[in-house]
């Protein structure tokens, strides 16, 4: 006779459907970057900083302003290759930390949508709400019902029941 | 808390924040090299591995500290999608 509809089980699946459908990979383990991700970015640094030693080495190594603007050159180049994998690598994170978030936030936003309409009347004779502890009977609008498990009843069974209207949707006066 | 375990929770902060000093001394030594000699083929050598080894490590160091804040982030966001799973998996039961 009286019932609340709540949200169905799948909805936590839901707001990650659009991730996984899409074309890349969800990563989903303890942390921001799969192995596979720390591949390319490792192999740069390593050669970043193998350029870097040789660099210094070779310039150490002559006393040619020429051969040593080479050497300068090769160590210059070194750095930006390192650079270049530490950004790789931190935008590999913020890729797959932006994609988390997105998720959370899909499911945060899709469960408020629900628990907004989460109280719902399905008997049609059954017009006042009361939720468990209550003493106060409400409208099936009043907010003091939302996210509540609540019992729908009719005028009868408040008028049994002996409860209260409620003081802020005052179920009576809109009778 | 212990500074040991701290230093062990906290390994990427730590390493990056070395790794940033370091570079830092390297620049501020290198440049007093640079500047104790007026040969320019004395100076390469010292602007190839102090200068560029400086910039090299205030490059990783901040790497890894911005590493760090995201396994933070990461971490916290995890929480909160287990926290929703868990609640949607208790509402399906009482379903």
């Amino acid at each position: 006779m009286t019932s609340v509809t709540v949200p169905g089980s799948r909805r936590g699946a839901l707001g990650r459907t659009a991730t996984r459908n899409s074309r890349v990979r969800r990563h989903d383990g303890a942390e921001p970057w799969a192995r596979r991700d720390a591949l390319l970015p490792g192999v740069l640094s390593v050669l970043g900083l193998v350029g870097l030693v040789i660099g210094w080495v070779g310039i150490s190594d002559t006393v040619s302003l020429s051969r040593q603007t080479r050497w300068l050159g090769l160590g210059i180049g070194s750095v930006v290759i390192g650079g270049l994998g530490v950004v790789l690598w931190l935008v590999s994170g913020l890729t797959h930390l932006g994609r988390l978030r997105r998720d959370v936030l899909a499911e945060l936003a899709l469960r408020e949508g629900q628990d907004e309409q989460s109280v719902e009347v399905i008997d049609a004779g059954a017009r006042w709400g009361i939720a468990m502890g209550m003493r106060r009977h409400h409208e099936s609008d009043c907010e003091l019902l939302v996210g509540k498990d609540v019992r729908w009843l009719t005028a009868a069974e408040v008028a049994e029941g002996g409860t209260l209207p409620c003081g802020i949707c005052r179920p009576e006066a809109r009778r | 808390m212990n500074v040991l375990k701290w230093a062990r929770l906290q390994w990427d902060r730590v390493l990056g924040a070395t790794a940033a000093v370091l570079g830092a001394v390297l620049l501020i030594v290198g440049w007093v090299h640079v500047s104790g000699t007026g040969f320019v083929a004395e100076q390469l050598p010292y602007l190839a591995s102090e200068g560029l080894g400086g910039v090299f490590l205030l490059g990783l160091g901040t790497g890894l500290w911005l590493s760090a804040d995201m396994r933070d982030q990461w971490r916290e966001l995890r929480a909160i999608r287990q926290g929703i799973d868990t609640q949607n998996a208790g509402r399906a039961r009482t379903q």
